[in-house]
């Protein structure tokens, strides 16, 4: 596997896994995290709410 | 080597501790902050335990990655180089999916297959990101009664007096004799990689090492030191006399390294210790 290809890979399989697992944590800690979002993005798309 | 290069090569080497590689492993956690500060703040004293420790372990892992990498870089520029005594890279990675499989398992409550997925694709991120420790050093074998770390030992403190010459160098402001020194140290270093590479020339070099080695380096500190306080033309034959001396000795030790001819340095090490009195230099 070339290089540049290879180190790309790493580099989104970290973030992915540890940014997921890092976050799942947070939210855990914070569930109004999670519903703060949730409003925020009902707020940004009202049709979503009906 | 020319000054441009040589200047690469300073810079690179100065810079290379303040290198961003690595340092993703220390911001990619933040997340573990608030989390911990959220969870003292509702007395969840389980959670403020889980958080901080997948944080102080991931700030474990960092700053081994860190060290790790720089020890590979050292490994990989010198010449005769060992890798590093400990498996920092290696222990990085299990760090990392450990502190990972432990925040999904226990942190995010995940269950324990799929923890154990997020720490082995944690694992396998690390691997593909930044590699394992280098292989096994590169083996030189026993030969002549010497084992091959007593081999590898003597080759490196060659490699450190060539190191020696060549700072020693630096300090000489003369473009011709930095250019006859630049090339003794760079036969010097093809026979220290030739020796490593067929340990049986160790033998009939070692005198070479010993000898020839710590007369290039205390002529050339020598010489790098006194032109500095006085400039004298004689000095400065004498000296150029001694490196071609050495320059021919050394290129000829090379050619008899690579013939399996018997080293004669008895005789040559006698001519060249003579010729250092005669010029003043010892």
């Amino acid at each position: 596997m070339p290089g540049l290809l290879r180190n790309l890979l790493g580099f989104i399989i970290l973030v992915a896994t540890i940014g997921l697992a890092t976050c799942q944590s947070l939210v855990k800690a914070e569930p109004a995290i999670s519903a703060y979002a949730a409003e925020a993005l009902s707020a940004s798309h009202p049709q979503a709410k009906q | 080597m020319n000054q441009l290069e040589k200047l690469k090569q300073s810079v690179s080497d100065a810079l290379h501790p303040y290198s961003p590689r690595g340092l993703l492993l220390y911001f990619l956690p933040i997340a573990l902050i608030p989390a911990t500060f959220i969870a003292l703040g509702k007395g969840h004293m389980l959670d403020v335990l889980i958080n901080a420790a997948g944080f102080a372990l991931y700030m474990l892992a960092a700053w081994s990655l860190r060290r790790g990498l720089q020890a590979e870089y050292a490994c990989a520029k010198s010449r005769i180089g060992s890798p590093p005594p400990k498996p920092l890279k290696t222990i990085a990675a299990a760090v990392t999916a450990l502190a990972t499989g432990m925040i999904a398992w226990l942190g995010a409550e995940h269950a324990l297959p799929v923890a154990l997925m997020f720490a082995g694709a944690a694992f396998l991120g690390m691997y593909l990101r930044y590699g394992l420790d280098p292989e096994e050093r590169q083996k030189i074998s026993a030969a002549y009664g010497y084992s091959g770390d007593e081999i590898r030992k003597a080759l490196q403190g060659s490699s450190r007096i060539i190191r020696n010459i060549e700072q020693a160098n630096d300090r000489i402001r003369n473009t011709e004799l930095n250019k006859r020194i630049e090339r003794i140290c760079q036969v010097a270093d093809n026979i220290l990689a030739e020796i490593a590479a067929d340990p049986r020339d160790f033998r009939r070099a070692r005198k070479f090492l010993n000898v020839y080695l710590d007369g290039v380096l205390q002529v050339t500190q020598g010489y790098a030191k006194t032109h500095q306080q006085s400039h004298s033309g004689e000095l400065e034959q004498n000296f150029r006399n001694v490196l071609d001396t050495i320059e021919t000795v050394f290129q000829e030790q090379r050619q008899k390294l690579f013939e399996e001819d018997v080293f004669d340095l008895d005789v040559k090490i006698e001519v060249l210790n003579t010729q250092l009195k005669q010029e003043g230099i010892l």
